[in-house]
């Protein structure tokens, strides 16, 4: 014997005309959609900063999905969704429509390890030299942590990124930088990763760079 | 627009009342039915009705790089109205009605893949282009080494797309001659990387032009 819960067609799932379809607590469900009005600026505001930062979070996905592993979010929402979150309110300037990224006060991670203490970005020729200082008294840290490191490219669009690098007492890590044509900014940020992987620190803005092709 | 999902009657095909029945993208739809168009003889000046069949003509030249590049994007779009999306915002330049395409911001591949890092385009004499590019240090070579190579060549003038997986990421160069088809005139190159698996695509990378004579 068959049952029909949803009738001989099966359920709808979508919109059509004013009405739409969905399946809620296994139950088929039709409402009625209420008319829209013109957005207001604040709503237009609002879609222009997700615009403006989604393109950058997916880039440094790779290194957010390590950086906010830790950090406690509600039941439902990924590392991309908290960075997208933090980064909207933190990173995005300006008001509506002129708005922007200030990509050194992005966020990349965060967590309860001492951050790394008074860092440095060098630039030689192809190499970027990063020093800081090791800290071993600051909250949380262990000569076992790791170095991670984020290099974007706003012009580009495209990052680098280091997430275990050199241990926190080493003070420093050399990374090489990808040859481009023209000139082209680079914001390093800088955070640490405990041994085990189950901490972060808070990532760090060291310094914005200009790479220059010809130097 | 709704989607029939199970029905033991089969697909609606066709107009009921104010709805109509469709076979979209292989899924059984509804829709409410269309309504005639508010639109005067004037909307043909529309930019979007100048930059959209602009757009749509040079996409269908390099399709086989299109449908490539999108194909592992997720989203109920194909792989033509993907790119469309994109570079009808980005890749269309000019103020109305004079717009033009600015090859070097068209996006022929979009995906979380290694991108191509210091591309490099040469043309020796014997029309024989070589693309160059670089692995990154923090790149895993072990994952992406084995990547291959795409390169998607097109003839401005022409109007002539050339694409070919050429070798795999690590051999950090690849050689190839134009057709010979391509007379004198501008052939923008692209280059993207796809996983081993076909899974995974990276971001495409605007190599440049070469000037045929």
């Amino acid at each position: 014997m068959a049952k029909l819960p949803n009738g001989i067609n099966g359920p709808f799932i979508g919109r059509i005309g004013n009405l739409v379809f969905y399946i809620l607590n296994g139950e088929n469900i039709c409402r009625e959609i209420g008319e829209c009005g013109p957005h207001n600026n604040n709503q237009k505001g609002n879609s222009a900063k997700m615009s403006l930062i989604s393109p950058f979070i997916a880039t440094v996905q790779s290194f957010i999905e390590i950086g906010f592993r830790a950090t406690k979010k509600t039941k439902a929402q990924s590392s991309y969704a908290y960075a997208l979150s933090v980064n909207m309110k933190a990173a995005v300037t300006g008001t509506y429509p002129k708005q922007k990224i200030a990509f050194a006060k992005a966020k990349f991670s965060e967590g309860e390890i001492a951050v790394p203490k008074t860092p440095t970005a060098v630039q030689n020729e192809n190499i970027l030299e990063l020093r800081w200082k090791a800290d071993l008294e600051g909250l949380n840290a262990d000569q076992h942590d790791q170095i991670m490191a984020m290099v974007y490219f706003p012009g580009e669009v495209r990052c680098i990124s280091l997430t275990s690098g050199a241990k926190r007492t080493e003070e420093f890590q050399s990374l090489q930088i990808p040859a481009f044509t023209k000139k082209t900014e680079m914001f390093i940020h800088m955070a640490f990763i405990n041994e085990d992987r189950t901490d972060v620190s808070n990532s760090v803005f060291v310094k914005k760079l200009i790479w220059n092709p010809t130097t | 627009m709704a989607r029939i999902k199970s029905g033991i009657l089969g697909p609606v095909s066709g107009a009921i009342g104010p709805v109509v029945g469709a076979i979209d993208g292989g899924e059984n739809t509804l829709r409410t039915k269309p309504k005639e168009s508010a639109g005067t003889a004037d909307n043909k000046s529309l930019p979007q009705n100048i930059k959209i069949p602009m757009m749509r003509k040079f996409l269908k030249k390099i399709n086989a790089g299109i449908e490539l590049g999108y194909h592992n994007v997720k989203t109920n779009l194909t792989a033509q109205n993907q790119a469309m999306s994109i570079n009808v915002t980005q890749a269309i330049v000019g103020k109305h009605p004079n717009f033009s395409i600015d090859y070097s911001k068209v996006l022929i591949s979009k995906g979380s893949r290694e991108p191509g890092w210091g591309g490099t385009l040469q043309i020796t004499d014997k029309r024989r282009i070589t693309a160059g590019w670089e692995i990154p240090q923090t790149a895993k070579l072990k994952v992406i080494g084995d990547d291959w190579a795409n390169i998607l060549c097109y003839h401005e003038s022409a109007g002539k797309a050339w694409f070919k997986s050429i070798t795999t990421r690590k051999m950090l160069s690849a050689a190839c001659k134009l057709p010979s088809s391509y007379t004198a005139g501008t052939v923008h190159v692209w280059l993207f990387f796809v996983s081993p698996d076909g899974k995974k695509t990276s971001r495409c990378d605007y190599l440049g032009n070469v000037v045929l004579v």
